[in-house]
């Protein structure tokens, strides 16, 4: 069952183009759903929507298949029982752990309340927290409070806002595992958002892509990997060289040189991506090679970055392996293997 | 879901927050529209005709001298005391930089007074002078312009003082340091560098001071200065022109409205706090000989004229008279003056918490302005405010009479003007500013995504104001409310027209007294109102030093 349905929302602020602009989505139940893109993309107005703090141009709203957002109408965020933990954490200063938690457990008795406090605390690892102040607690710490507000309620959605961007190295890849785990173990639907790839790719079942107001694909991890729309999709898993290249004679056609066409993409214009680590730099140039000129050669220890010029003024960016070490001016032979390349029909840059 | 989508329309809009704040304004701006509309609408009566071929030129140009002649002397007490604490080693320079501030608890009108009375034929100096020479002293007359000029700067120069000190603290050190190393003498730095850096904050200072020489009734009318003030007050009460009140009142605001255009221009784009500080304090000038005494005079002379001579003059006063003080009449006097001042400033800061929480919950442009507009009274001389208000309560109250006696019934008096309602309301609308500007930069502090958290976790606005919001501005508003009592406290010409007949507080009746030659007796009320007044510069100062 859909937790949330998301169907061509639109809103634009006083600009001219919308900040999110005619985005659907669907998280399925027990789902973590992660929403990745560039700072200013319109991430944080999407799920500021979802939660009902903005009111959409257009577009409809479903949580838990009860209309919530719809053409004009949009029900109160009080109303939503959508849980939200925010990006600085929002954590209210006068009050305690304990009494932050129970804030949102309404219309249940004291004993329960209690109960639910100790229980949600035990479970985001913060037994015995309840009497301290935000104030005194790391920022990892402050951010389990967080999630444990949000979750008190028992939410049907969950809503996280960069939850690990303020974290840094071991904590936040701790973090990130045990939030996972967090919000699985408490039966929660997630949607967060992040900047950063590897926040989404190490926690997040699917994930929906964003630029400038669009979800430009929507995929699990392995799908956006393998299948990138784009070299924007791509370009979130790590740097990717991007050629213009004509295939003809079932053969990529490089400037020095020739790459069979094995997929069988057939003749015409080709915009290709190639990862650093896919490049294969030969010991001797046979027929299925071509050559390139090292412009610089930089070591690393564990692989040697080259940036190689592919003629045509072409640059293309290089991890090697090998044991000998390249210098500028160096010509090599390289390959690379037709399936690990992705090619895009759209050739957009 | 029809007539829910037309209540979710409205209700991004309006909603009962949205809607009192809304009402409350439009309630506040009463004064306004009734001096705009008169100011306009009704025809020149005669004794607006007689005002103005008679004494209105007086009006203007002793207005006009008092704002310059108070302005340029504040200017000198404040900017120098404040260079000299900030830059300066002088004996007790820890000490003066709040005690400084402490002639503001003196209200103008106490000052005048008091000051009228030592000088007088049978004060102290008098006194003095026939003891030490033998001789009938040279009468020095300071019961005129120059007198009450003199006086009126002494007491509120520090409004001057207090930014143009804090400007020269938080500038940077180095900039400072950097002059004197290109061989700038400490003049040459002070007049090239820190007096252009802090020029509009010291102005703002400035336009605060005029605002209070405008609105004040108590001094210039002692020392008999015809001012607009005191031309509204004789208008109203011995010509009995409501018409004639108006004009004065409406060209007093053209003035002003010109005084702060004329602030606002020359503040231009910069922020009023610099805010430019870099750590680095400035290594304070080490004087000595008649440098020293120059500086140290800068700071002793300003605060012992400003403060210690009147209050221990009220003192002295106070306790040869403490035998016939404490009556019943006396204590009445206190719960009167309390009372109203409570209640009033529980109004303000009331109105202020609904008028700022609407503003963050609807988050428009319409509101925020509404927010700048509601303290706008704040400018408007007491006196002004009182005429506006009382010319439709009059109206109101004489409809009601005029339809019993129609119907043959017994009439029943005044129900809105000259009741406690009336100065209650007029207190509120000139002072909701002192409440609003605390709370708001409380408000500003507290982040608007804790509101969100709590809407997230399903509370609505009360339950965000009241569990949220309320806890975190609490002790701003605590200061507003305090600052508000004081200044009612303190507050004359306002008080003066709206109170109820045979109804006084401790400013109208130490007024009362004192005008009556009756100086003596005065100073218990005075000196009361001034102790309280010390209280907010305490406040302040703590939390100018909390920002510092
Ligand atoms: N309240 C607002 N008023 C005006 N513009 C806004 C507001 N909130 C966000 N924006 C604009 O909308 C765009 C998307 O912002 P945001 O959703 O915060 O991006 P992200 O969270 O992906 O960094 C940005 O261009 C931003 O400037
Ligand atoms: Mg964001």
């Amino acid at each position: 069952m859909e937790v949330l349905s998301v169907q061509n929302l639109t809103k634009s602020f006083d600009k001219d183009d919308a900040a999110v602009n005619d985005v659907s989505l669907a998280v399925e139940q027990g789902e973590l759903f992660a929403l990745v893109g560039e700072s200013g993309c319109g991430k944080t107005t999407l799920l500021r929507l979802v939660a009902g703090f903005e009111e959409a141009d257009r577009g409809t709203i479903a949580i838990n298949g009860d209309i919530v957002t719809d053409d004009g109408y949009s029900l109160k965020p009080e109303k939503r029982k959508v849980g939200m933990v925010f990006q600085d954490y929002a954590l209210f200063p006068h009050y305690t752990v304990g009494q932050n938690v129970a804030f949102g457990i309404s219309g249940e008795p004291a004993s329960y309340k209690k109960q639910r406090v100790k229980e949600v605390l035990d479970m985001v690892g913060l037994h015995g927290f309840d009497d301290r102040y935000s104030h005194n607690l790391s920022g990892g710490q402050q951010q389990r409070v967080a999630l444990a507000r949000a979750l008190a309620p028992k939410p049907k959605l969950i809503l996280l806002d960069e939850p690990f961007s303020d974290l840094d190295g071991l904590l936040k890849d701790q973090l990130r595992e045990e939030v996972r785990n967090i919000i699985r173990r408490a039966g929660a639907t997630a949607l967060f958002v992040t900047h950063d790839m590897r926040d989404a790719l190490s926690s997040a079942d699917r994930i929906a892509i964003m630029r400038n107001g669009d979800i430009i694909q929507t995929g699990t991890p392995r799908e956006l990997y393998d299948n990138p729309e784009n070299l924007y999709v791509a370009n979130f898993f790590g740097k990717i060289n991007a050629l213009q290249v004509r295939v003809k004679d079932g053969c990529f056609q490089m400037a020095s040189g020739c790459i069979r066409d094995v997929k069988n993409y057939g003749d015409g214009d080709y915009l290709i991506g190639i990862r650093p680590e896919n490049v294969e730099i030969l010991s001797s140039c046979a027929e299925k090679c071509f050559k390139a000129t090292v412009k610089l050669a930089q070591y690393f220890g564990d692989h040697q970055q080259i940036h190689a010029d592919v003629g045509e003024g072409k640059n293309i960016v290089i991890h090697a392996h090998e044991k000998v070490l390249f210098h500028e001016g160096d010509t090599i032979c390289l390959n690379f293997d037709p399936v690990k390349v992705h090619v895009f029909q759209n050739a957009e840059a | 879901m029809g007539k829910e989508r037309l209540q979710n329309y409205i209700g991004k809009y309006l909603s009962g927050w949205g809607l009192t704040a809304i009402l409350l304004v439009v309630i506040i701006g009463l004064p306004v529209y009734t001096l705009v509309y008169e100011f306009f609408a009704s025809p020149p009566d005669d004794a607006w005709l007689h005002i103005r071929d008679t004494v209105l030129t007086d009006y203007i140009l002793n207005s006009l001298g008092l704002v310059i002649t108070t302005g340029l002397l504040s200017l000198v007490l404040g900017v120098s005391s404040a260079w000299v604490v900030s830059v300066c080693e002088i004996p007790f320079r820890k000490y003066f930089e709040w005690l400084l501030i402490l002639p503001l608890a003196i209200p103008t009108y106490i000052a005048a007074y008091t000051y009228a009375g030592i000088f007088d034929y049978t004060g102290p100096v008098q006194y003095l002078f026939e003891r030490l020479f033998g001789v009938e002293f040279m009468y020095f007359d300071i019961m005129n312009f120059w007198g009450v000029s003199v006086i009126i700067a002494l007491v509120l120069y520090p409004y001057v003082y207090v930014v143009a000190r804090s400007s020269f603290m938080n500038q940077s050190a180095s900039l400072l340091e950097a002059a004197r190393v290109l061989g700038s003498s400490s003049s040459r730095a002070f007049f090239r560098i820190a007096l252009p850096i802090g020029r509009p904050a010291i102005i703002a200072g400035l336009s605060l001071v005029l605002m209070e020489v405008l609105n004040d009734y108590g001094a210039v009318k002692y020392f008999g200065v015809n001012t607009f003030t005191t031309g509204i007050f004789r208008a109203w009460f011995s010509l009995g022109s409501a018409g004639a009140a108006i004009n004065l009142s409406g060209l007093l605001m053209i003035f002003i409205v010109i005084l702060l255009t004329a602030e606002r221009l020359q503040r231009g784009k910069k922020r009023i706090d610099e805010g430019a500080r870099t750590g680095r304090r400035i290594k304070r000038y080490k004087l000595s000989g008649w440098k020293l005494f120059a500086a140290f005079s800068a700071c002793f002379v300003p605060l012992l004229f400003g403060f210690i001579i009147p209050v221990i003059q009220l003192l002295f006063w106070s306790l040869s008279t403490i035998r016939d003080v404490f009556t019943t009449d006396f204590f009445v006097l206190m719960l009167n003056s309390f009372g109203l001042a409570l209640m009033a400033a529980f109004l303000a800061v009331l109105f202020a918490l609904i008028i700022l929480y609407a503003v963050r919950i609807h988050r428009m442009k319409f509101y925020s302005l509404l927010a700048k507009v509601a303290p706008l009274g704040y400018s408007i001389p007491g006196a002004v405010i009182a005429i506006g208000i009382m010319i439709p309560l009059l109206t109101f109250d004489k409809q009601i009479i005029d339809f019993f006696e129609s119907a043959g019934r017994e009439t029943p008096g005044l129900i809105l003007s000259g009741t406690l309602f009336a100065v209650t309301f007029a207190y509120v609308v000139r002072f909701l500013m002192v409440a609003i500007s605390p709370i708001d930069a409380a408000f500003k502090k507290v982040g608007i995504e804790l509101d969100d958290a709590a809407k997230s976790l399903g509370a609505n606005s009360s339950k965000t104001l009241w569990k949220i919001n309320f806890p975190l501005v609490k002790s701003a508003a605590l200061s507003g409310f305090i600052l508000v009592f004081v200044d009612i406290l303190k507050e004359l010409p306002l008080t003066l027209i709206l109170k109820p007949f045979n109804f006084h507080t401790l400013s109208t009746k130490a007024y009362q007294l004192a005008s009556d030659e009756m100086v003596v007796e005065s100073a218990t009320p005075a000196l009361i109102i001034v102790l309280i007044g010390i209280i907010p510069i305490i406040i302040l100062n703590r939390l100018m030093s909390n920002n510092a």
